[in-house]
């Protein structure tokens, strides 16, 4: 038998799971053809995107751009089950650079403080230094290079930045260095997480460790509820997402679900960082329609 | 090999030579790309007596992506016959695939392997193991599995 016929033959014994990988095979190999952060673009182009289709999308889009949230701009990430860490990272780095220059030095350098506390966090709960510090550094060596020209010569600008973010290797590592502070957030806070947590896939209630090891630590792995807070308690960062879904109907309002993880009470942020929820997706929100003009000439 | 996965093997085989957990032994790594390390499970266990040898092969992308791991089968070596252990050395294991992070190290991939012959109550191949072994793809990363439980 040749081996184009014997792999027709076996398409036809495929399980339902089978094909369900084989299906996953193609998503990955189309997500892999989109940047990991792609530069802005005005929402009306997201909105066209749905016209066609889901009006309560349309109206939800619609009701995004007008006062209170004023948004104007959608910058997109890779679905690549990392989109939340990715769109957070940069929206939080680049929410750093925006600041005004006295005010960037003091949250870089309590940021950079941050992390390098969080390491005992990380080591409290079992990781070994050998598994997160060269991740460790790509980000902090990031970060720093908002105020430092480290290797690089001069000092990141969103042009620079975005470039890093097509960088493959150093994105991951920023994800996975986001993730694990995630896993040792929710390991050292268990009463605020354990009633929450859920294996996305059955519904069952699972433990901490499961949870962690298969949802947090896990690569390309999606995030939700238990991941967010975390991650925005432990970089004392406001993470917003506007939920894009059919909830209200076609005919509905356009009133979008906008969910607040505010870091701690009583704590304020210069920086909040606004994420858009498609089903199974995130991407980062922004007030601005499209990259300043000086960005495209460097 | 890019910069953070030659980095990361050179710290990890560092740490290994320094001294393997009982029962893991490194054979060989002389390419930081392909190591060889034996196992074999202490006390009582149904796999009593048998040492395996394992093969990793790190890619550029590790450890972002997992190694591929199998147990050498050849004139001198056999795979362990377990439920998740494949005739031809390749492993359904979650932690190798879809749940494969960056925190699981070279020896702690062995103590879970180890854990998961010593958990072993019956020496069986998998059910689909004639089916997979006609059909396999080189590389066990390129199978999809379905992985048969959450307890590996």
């Amino acid at each position: 038998m040749s081996a184009v016929e014997s792999s027709l033959r076996e398409i036809g014994d495929l399980t339902d799971a089978e094909i369900f990988a084989l299906t996953q095979n193609i998503k990955d190999e189309e997500a892999s053809r989109n940047p990991l952060i792609s530069p802005l673009e005005p929402l009306s182009t997201l909105k066209t995107e749905y016209e066609a289709g889901a009006q309560a999308f349309v109206r939800k889009i619609e009701s995004l751009q007008q006062p209170p949230h004023s948004f104007a701009g959608i910058r997109r990430a890779r679905g690549d089950g990392n989109c939340f860490y990715t769109s957070t990272a940069f929206a939080w780095i680049s929410g750093m650079m925006n600041l005004t220059s006295e005010n960037r030095k003091s949250v870089v350098e309590s940021a950079l403080l941050d992390l390098e506390k969080s390491l005992n966090s990380l080591k409290a709960v079992g990781f070994e230094p050998i598994v997160y510090e060269d991740f460790y550094e790509v980000l902090t060596d990031l970060i720093r290079n908002i105020l430092y020209p480290v290797s690089t010569g001069t000092v990141l600008n969103p042009a620079s930045l975005l470039q890093q973010f097509q960088n493959a290797e150093t994105v991951n590592s920023i994800v996975i260095f986001l993730r694990l502070l995630i896993s040792s957030y929710i390991r050292l806070h268990p009463d605020d997480f354990e009633p929450f947590l859920f294996n996305p896939d059955t519904g069952d209630m699972v433990d901490i460790k499961r949870f962690c090891e298969g949802w947090v630590e896990a690569v390309g792995r999606e995030a939700d509820h238990p991941q967010i807070l975390a991650l925005s308690r432990a970089l004392k960062l406001p993470i917003h997402i506007a939920y894009l879904d059919r909830s209200g109907g076609d005919s509905g309002t356009g009133k979008v679900d906008l969910v607040e993880f505010d870091s701690v009470e009583g704590e304020t942020s210069p920086i909040l960082v606004t994420l858009l929820y498609r089903p199974g997706h995130y991407d980062i929100l922004d007030k601005k329609a499209e990259e300043p003009a000086e960005f495209l000439v460097s | 090999m890019s910069a953070i996965s030659t980095k990361r093997l050179q710290k990890e085989l560092a740490e290994i030579r320094k001294g393997c957990p009982a029962g893991i032994t490194l054979l060989e790594a002389d390419d930081l790309a392909v190591w060889f390390l034996s196992i074999e499970v202490l006390g009582e266990s149904v796999y009593k007596g048998e040492v395996f040898s394992l093969r990793f092969k790190f890619g550029p992308r590790y450890p972002i992506e997992s190694p591929e791991v199998v147990f050498v089968v050849d004139n001198t070596h056999q795979a362990p016959i377990h439920p998740h252990v494949y005739s031809n050395g390749h492993i359904c294991a979650s932690i190798l695939g879809s749940e494969w992070s960056p925190v699981l190290s070279t020896s702690a991939v062995c103590i879970t392997l180890q854990s998961m012959l010593a958990s072993c109550p019956k020496k069986e191949r998998p059910t689909d193991n004639d089916r997979y072994v006609r059909t396999a793809p080189l590389s066990p990363k390129d199978a999809r599995f379905q992985y048969h439980d959450d307890t590996v």
